[in-house]
Parts: C-alpha cells; sequence; structure tokens
C-alpha cells in the first residue's frame, strides 16, 4: 500500500540528523477474543524526532490508542518495541513518558494539588518538596488559587489541566496525550488547546498526541500520522508545515482546509 | 457477559469449592486434627442426618418448624406488602411513618423476643409472633422502595396512551414492582426462618430449635451438626428458589 | 389516637408529618404508661417505662457489670470480624475466579440462620466468652467480605491505569486507589457487620452464658423481673444505636470527597 506521501519509516529530511527520541519498531499485535485472534496493529515502525508535537489520527477502533499504551509501556506489543531516548520501553517509565488520559483519571478523594504531587509521592519525595513543586505546575497551567478543590469541584477543562500539570510533573521528555480533550465541549477544547502549545512552546518536550478532531490536530501538531482501519497501518506522515505560534485565524485559511481535507480523505477510504 | 459454558464452568468451581471443604473436614475428623467427638466427619454426620429424616420424632419436631415458619410468612407478606404499599401510595402517611419502619428494622429485633414471651408464652402462637416481627420491616420498606422504583416516563406513557387504572396497575406496576418486592419476601424468609429458630433454642417445648439446644447440652455432636446441615439444605433451598424466581422477574433489569 | 385516626382529605388543615409521627409516639408512651397501671395489662407482661427506668437504675451496677463484659466480647468480635473480613474481601474481590465463584457461594452462607452454629460453639468452647466472641465473628464476617469485594469492584479502572502509568507498584496501588475507592463501600459493611456483631453477642448471651447483657435479661426473664428485662432491651438498643451512629459517622468522614448523592434509601 503505497502513497506518493511522506515514506513511513523514514522522517523528514530536515530531522534525519538528529537523533530520534521515540522509535517504533516492527510492532504488530493480536489480541484473543471468543472468535479467535484479531489482529489490531500492522507493522508500525515511526521515528520521531525530539521536540516533536506528532497527532495520531485514524477511523475508530484502528488502534491507535492501543498503540500509545504500548508507548507508555502500559501494554506489550505481541511482537516488536517501543525505544525511547535509546532505552526500550518495557514498562511505565514515568520519569522518561509521561502520560495524560481523558478525564476521570485524578483522584477524587485527593486535592488538585495532591493529584498533581501524586507521581512524586510515589517516588517517596518528601511532602513539602513535591507539593511545592504541585504547586508551580498548577499555576503554569493556569489553575492558581484551586488547590485545595476536589475534582468534584472543578469543571472538565480544569480537572484536564490538573492532569497535564501532573504530566509534566516529572519532567520527562516525553508526553503522550490520549484524547485528552475528548470529553470537552469545542469551546474548552479550543482554549486548552492554546494552553497546552503556550506550555509546550516553553518546555520543548516531544508530544504525541492521539486525537479524533482533524482540526486539532492540524491546529496543534507538527506532523499528523494517519493510521488505517484495523489492523491499524501507518497510512501516510503528513507535514503541517504551519508557522507558529498557531493563531486561531489559521484555521480559516486555505492551506489549513487543504491539509484537513487531505488528512480527511485518507480517513474517509478506511471505512 | 457469562455464556452457557462460563456458567457451567463457575458452578463446577462452586461445586469443587464445597467438595474440597467436606473433604478438609472428612480429614480433620479422621486424621485427629480436631477432636472427633466434637467434629465428628461427614462420613458420621450425613448418615445420622438421613436417619433423622426418616425418624418421625424428628419429622414431628421438623414439621412444627415448618409450620410456624409458613403461618408466620402467610400473616407477614400481607400485612408487610400492604402497610408498604399504603406508605408508598400516601406520601403523607410514608413520610410520618417510614422512618419508623427504618429505625426498627436498623435495630437487633432479637431481644426483644422474651417480650413476646411474656406476652405470648411459649408456645406456637409465640413463635408465629415473632416471625412475623422479624420479617414484616424488610417487607414493608421492600415493597414501599419498589413501588418507588416504578419508572415515572413509563407511567406517564401509559396515561398518555389512556390506560385505565387498572391496566397502569397490572401492566407497569406489577412487572416494575415485582424483583423488589420478591427480594423483600427472600430477605424476609430469611429474618422469619432464624427468627423462628432462635426462638425455638431460647425456650420451647418442641421445634427444630429446641432439638438443637437439647443436643447442645447432652453433647450429641453427631446428631447437632446434623441437625445444622438438614436445617441449612432447607434453607438454602428456600433463599436459592427464591432467589431464582427474582432473577426471572427481573430478568428485563439491566444489572 | 384521636388525632391520628382522622385524616382529612386534601384540603382540610393537616399537622405536619413530623409532627404526627412524634405524636403518636407520644401516645404509646402514654399508653404504654396507662396500660398496666389500669389493669389493662398485666404488670408481669408489660412494664411501664416508669417502672423500667426505676427497677433498672436501681440496679445499675449490675447491669453497668454486664454491659461492660458484652462490649468487650463485642470489640474482640469486631476485631476479628473487621480483621479477617476486610483481608478476605479485599483478596476475593481482587481475584476474578473469586468474584465469580466464591462471592455468590458466601452471599448463599450469609443467608442461612447462623443461629443454630451457637450449640456447636458452646460444645467446643463452653459458655464463657470465647463461644459469643467465635459465633458473633462468624455472624458478623460475612456482611464485611461482601461489602469490601463489593467496594473493590467499584473501583475506577481507568484510575489504575493511570496510577500504573505513573509507576505506581501494587503497595502504594492498594493505599493509594483501592482502598481509598473501596471505603465507603467497606464501610457501610462494617456497619453492617457491626450491627451482626452485636446482635450475635447479645443472641448468644441470651441462649448460653455466664454474663453479659443477654444474661442477665434471660435471668431476669426466669424470675418474672418484667421491669429489669425491659431495662435490659433498653440498654441492648442504646449499645447497637451508639455503635451504629459511630460508624456512620466514620462513614461520613470517609465520603467527604464525593459529590453529594441523592440517596434517599435509608
Amino acid at each position: 500500500m503505497s502513497l506518493h506521501l511522506a515514506d513511513r519509516a523514514t522522517p523528514s529530511p530536515a530531522m534525519a540528523a538528529v537523533k530520534p527520541e521515540i522509535i517504533v519498531e516492527g510492532i504488530t499485535h493480536s489480541y484473543q477474543t471468543g472468535r479467535g485472534p484479531v489482529l489490531a496493529l500492522k507493522d508500525i515502525d515511526l521515528s520521531i524526532a525530539p521536540g516533536r508535537f506528532v497527532g495520531l489520527v485514524g477511523p475508530s477502533g484502528c488502534g491507535k490508542s492501543s498503540l500509545l499504551m504500548m508507548m507508555a509501556g502500559l501494554t506489550r506489543p505481541s511482537e516488536g518495541r517501543v525505544i525511547v531516548r535509546d532505552a526500550p520501553v518495557t514498562s511505565p517509565a514515568p520519569d522518561r513518558i509521561g502520560v495524560v488520559f481523558q478525564e476521570s483519571s485524578l483522584l477524587p478523594w485527593r486535592t488538585a494539588l495532591e493529584n498533581v504531587a501524586f507521581p512524586l509521592k510515589l517516588r517517596g519525595v518528601p511532602r513539602a518538596e513535591r507539593e511545592a513543586k504541585a504547586e508551580q505546575l498548577l499555576h503554569l497551567v493556569g489553575l492558581k488559587g484551586f488547590e485545595n478543590r476536589h475534582p468534584h469541584e472543578l469543571s472538565g477543562g480544569m480537572k484536564q489541566r490538573v492532569a497535564i500539570a501532573r504530566g509534566f510533573c516529572q519532567d520527562p521528555p516525553v508526553l503522550l496525550m490520549d484524547e485528552p480533550f475528548a470529553a470537552l465541549d469545542e469551546q474548552t477544547r479550543m482554549t486548552l488547546g492554546d494552553e497546552l502549545l503556550r506550555i509546550w512552546d516553553q518546555h520543548r518536550k516531544t508530544v504525541v498526541f492521539v486525537t479524533h478532531g482533524l482540526t486539532e490536530a492540524v491546529y496543534l501538531c507538527d506532523e499528523v500520522v494517519v493510521l488505517s482501519g484495523r489492523p491499524g497501518e501507518v497510512l501516510a506522515r503528513i507535514e503541517i508545515d504551519l508557522p507558529r505560534p498557531r493563531t486561531w485565524e489559521m484555521m480559516a485559511t486555505e492551506h489549513f482546509g487543504r491539509l484537513r481535507e487531505r488528512i480527511w480523505s485518507l480517513i474517509r477510504t478506511q471505512s | 457477559m457469562s455464556t452457557g459454558r462460563t456458567r457451567g464452568a463457575v458452578a463446577l468451581a462452586q461445586a469443587a469449592i464445597v467438595l474440597s471443604l467436606f473433604l478438609l473436614w472428612e480429614a480433620a475428623s479422621r486424621l485427629g486434627w480436631a477432636d472427633a467427638r466434637l467434629l465428628p466427619p461427614p462420613s458420621l454426620v450425613l448418615p445420622r442426618a438421613a436417619a433423622l429424616l426418616s425418624d418421625l420424632v424428628f419429622l414431628g419436631h421438623l414439621w412444627i418448624t415448618v409450620q410456624e415458619v409458613l403461618l408466620a410468612a402467610v400473616i407477614a407478606v400481607p400485612l408487610g406488602v400492604g402497610i408498604g404499599l399504603t406508605l408508598a401510595e400516601s406520601p403523607y402517611l410514608g413520610l410520618a411513618f417510614k422512618p419508623f419502619f427504618h429505625f426498627v428494622a436498623a435495630v437487633p429485633k432479637s431481644v426483644f423476643l422474651p417480650v413476646f414471651i411474656l406476652l405470648f408464652g411459649i408456645g406456637f402462637g409465640q413463635k408465629v409472633a415473632f416471625g412475623v416481627f422479624q420479617a414484616l420491616f424488610v417487607l414493608v420498606i421492600a415493597t414501599a422502595a419498589a413501588v418507588a422504583a416504578v419508572p415515572e416516563e413509563l407511567l406517564r406513557l401509559a396515561r398518555a396512551n389512556g390506560a385505565t387504572r387498572r391496566q397502569i396497575w397490572a401492566e407497569i406496576h406489577w412487572n416494575a414492582m415485582l424483583p423488589l418486592i420478591l427480594e423483600g419476601l427472600r430477605l424476609g424468609m430469611i429474618f422469619n426462618i432464624a427468627g423462628v429458630i432462635f426462638a425455638e433454642m431460647y425456650v420451647s417445648r418442641a421445634g427444630l430449635g429446641q432439638r438443637f439446644t437439647s443436643w447442645g447440652e447432652s453433647f450429641q455432636m453427631p446428631e447437632l451438626f446434623a441437625g445444622v446441615l438438614i436445617a441449612a439444605g432447607l434453607s438454602i433451598i428456600v433463599n436459592e428458589t427464591l432467589r431464582a424466581l427474582e432473577r426471572r422477574a427481573g430478568a428485563w433489569r439491566v444489572a | 389516637m384521636s388525632a391520628a385516626t382522622s385524616l382529612p382529605s386534601a384540603g382540610g388543615a393537616r399537622i405536619s408529618p413530623i409532627a404526627l409521627r412524634w405524636l403518636c409516639l407520644a401516645v404509646l408512651l402514654v399508653l404504654w404508661e396507662i396500660a398496666p397501671r389500669a389493669g389493662w395489662v398485666h404488670g408481669v407482661i408489660l412494664a411501664t417505662p416508669s417502672a423500667t427506668l426505676m427497677g433498672g437504675l436501681a440496679e445499675w451496677d449490675l447491669f453497668a457489670a454486664a454491659l461492660a463484659f458484652t462490649f468487650g466480647e463485642i470489640v474482640v468480635s469486631l476485631a476479628i470480624a473487621y480483621g479477617i473480613g476486610g483481608t478476605l474481601g479485599l483478596l476475593i474481590g481482587l481475584s476474578p475466579f473469586g468474584r465469580r465463584a466464591a462471592l455468590p457461594l458466601l452471599s448463599s452462607f450469609y443467608a442461612l440462620p447462623l443461629v443454630v452454629i451457637y450449640p456447636v460453639m458452646t460444645a467446643w468452647f463452653g459458655i464463657g466468652p470465647a463461644s459469643k466472641v467465635w459465633f458473633a465473628s462468624l455472624y458478623g464476617v460475612f456482611p464485611v467480605i461482601l461489602a469490601t469485594a463489593a467496594g473493590v469492584q467499584l473501583v475506577d479502572t481507568r484510575l489504575i491505569l493511570m496510577a500504573r502509568a505513573q509507576g505506581a507498584r501494587i503497595w502504594p496501588m492498594m493505599t493509594e486507589v483501592i482502598v481509598p475507592a473501596a471505603l465507603p463501600a467497606v464501610i457501610s459493611g462494617l456497619r453492617v457487620g457491626g450491627a451482626l456483631v452485636t446482635v450475635g453477642v447479645v443472641v448468644a448471651e441470651m441462649l448460653a452464658s455466664t454474663d453479659g447483657i443477654g444474661f442477665l435479661i434471660t435471668q431476669n426473664r426466669t424470675m418474672f423481673r418484667t421491669p429489669q428485662v425491659y431495662f435490659g432491651i433498653l440498654v441492648v438498643l442504646v449499645l447497637a444505636g451508639t455503635l451504629d451512629t459511630l460508624i456512620s459517622r466514620l462513614e461520613r468522614r470517609a465520603s467527604r470527597w464525593r459529590p453529594r448523592q441523592d440517596d434517599s434509601h435509608e
């Protein structure tokens, strides 16, 4: 299945000289169901340069979330491996890889501050130190003053800000985000998208961002990896050559529209 | 998501657990881990239970207990359901008296047994009255809850379609309420049986409980264990039958 | 009972339901006091509230000693029931096999009239406190196991995934995620377990004992000292009520982080 778009395995020429931050090598994954094995992912090879904001899109059920879970070390692929910064990923490595999930990943019985400090608590960092750092991070995501609120007192957008702050807590070079804004309304999504870009700009992490939203993908990312329907294969890697910092006016440009259309036409053929 | 096969596997596993417990019991008794006089092995207890079930004297006692339980149920169920319906139909009465029933239900009712003895003596009637007392409150609460559980939208739908009161009752109320009332019935029977047997153990001239007390006092352990197994077996039959009915009635419910 | 029987139809002036309830209780209380005095009921069957209190308080030292004895048995039984029940519930709740096979068995066992086990306990342990403790622990352990297992099942799997992503090992996973999430359900199990332990101890003491409130009640009954019987029952009710209030206060504190849920069950 060859397309004239960027060759799946090699990164774009400008990046070839730099050592990749994330390498996904030959991942093929199948799982058992009552009716026999199902092939979920096939021959996924990706190489992501440091500091890139990469989107991962595809039709529903194409395995993009599963792929992300493998990158996070939460699932083992049937075949293949993930390498982050020269070290293979076999189990969660929160100091190297931060993960932000959809809503509801905050401990409901802890305050926002305690939730952000949670990873540090697991590392045994003393209370004063970790809460100071957590306070800093909450300030960074714009939640100053909400430290002692419990999740049920926070809106969906605020909860995700807390989740993002937590993701930054151990300052991992890689940040994996699994449809973090999916459960939010569109306005909040756009605001948080800008927030995320602002923070990302200050601490250039390598981000892999799974989403269903094509507009979101084009707006936020440096490049978008399109997966096919099950079994998920890399269909294309589309470079988003919009200038940074991104602005909402760009969404109205023809270029933006064409990029979106390219992605959509690829996905559309998959269903 | 249990297919027929998984349910069969589970039943098998459960049977295996029960069987291994019996085997453990047998081993403990025979191998001397426990004193065989205090813990007679199943190989002794089970034949004794069979013997009891063919002994007319024992059956006489068992029959008395069964009659007490049944009579208590026959009184408690209409009474409990009736009161529950009244409390549910009238918000005024419900607000006034439902907390009272909740309160008594939460209280250790067994401690009132001496009052029943003072009131009714130690005969058949007292056991029945006590059984009714034990079962009544959970029935009232379950019935009231059942009425509250009828989905409002369905009632509106029926009325919008011009259904008569009787039709609404038969089609909607009955089906929606049945599982919860059956659950109340099951719990009520548990309290009923336990209450009657306790009353018989406490002071009685006849009945299953009286036999237990007498066997315990004279250290007739095989008979005691046999009696316990019989009582357990009968209770399980009652409980599981009602649970099966409850499940059938509630099959349309999601979880 | 005049105010209660005349229920006016909609439109008439009514007293509030709460007032009605208290009115009925007050009327009952008054009747309770009058009936034996007026000879409607024999004093041996029904002791007036005043006689109950006076008769009981006159022998308060006896009751207090018995209460202390019973309380001790309850505390030990609670420790055993909670400890074993909590641990077993946790293990069973975490294991899929346990959940599917063992839980239904336990719940069937729970439905048995466990009171029939007590003669076995007395045969094994005598009629001292040991038999009460073993019996009451057995009585109370089932709801704790069932509630704990249920609570563990309620834990949001997404939280577990998140904690794993943060590199949580098994012990922090338990203390930070599973136990706090299961806690409200567990505590309601503790409440039922506590009530059953109390009943178990008192029932056992009533049946065969050397001391304790249940024993005192039985003793007074056989001697037809009715006011003391009623007083004993009252003491048991207060004991059970106090324990329940303590635990429900704990329950409220453990659920403080939850958004207000409108559960008008109890």
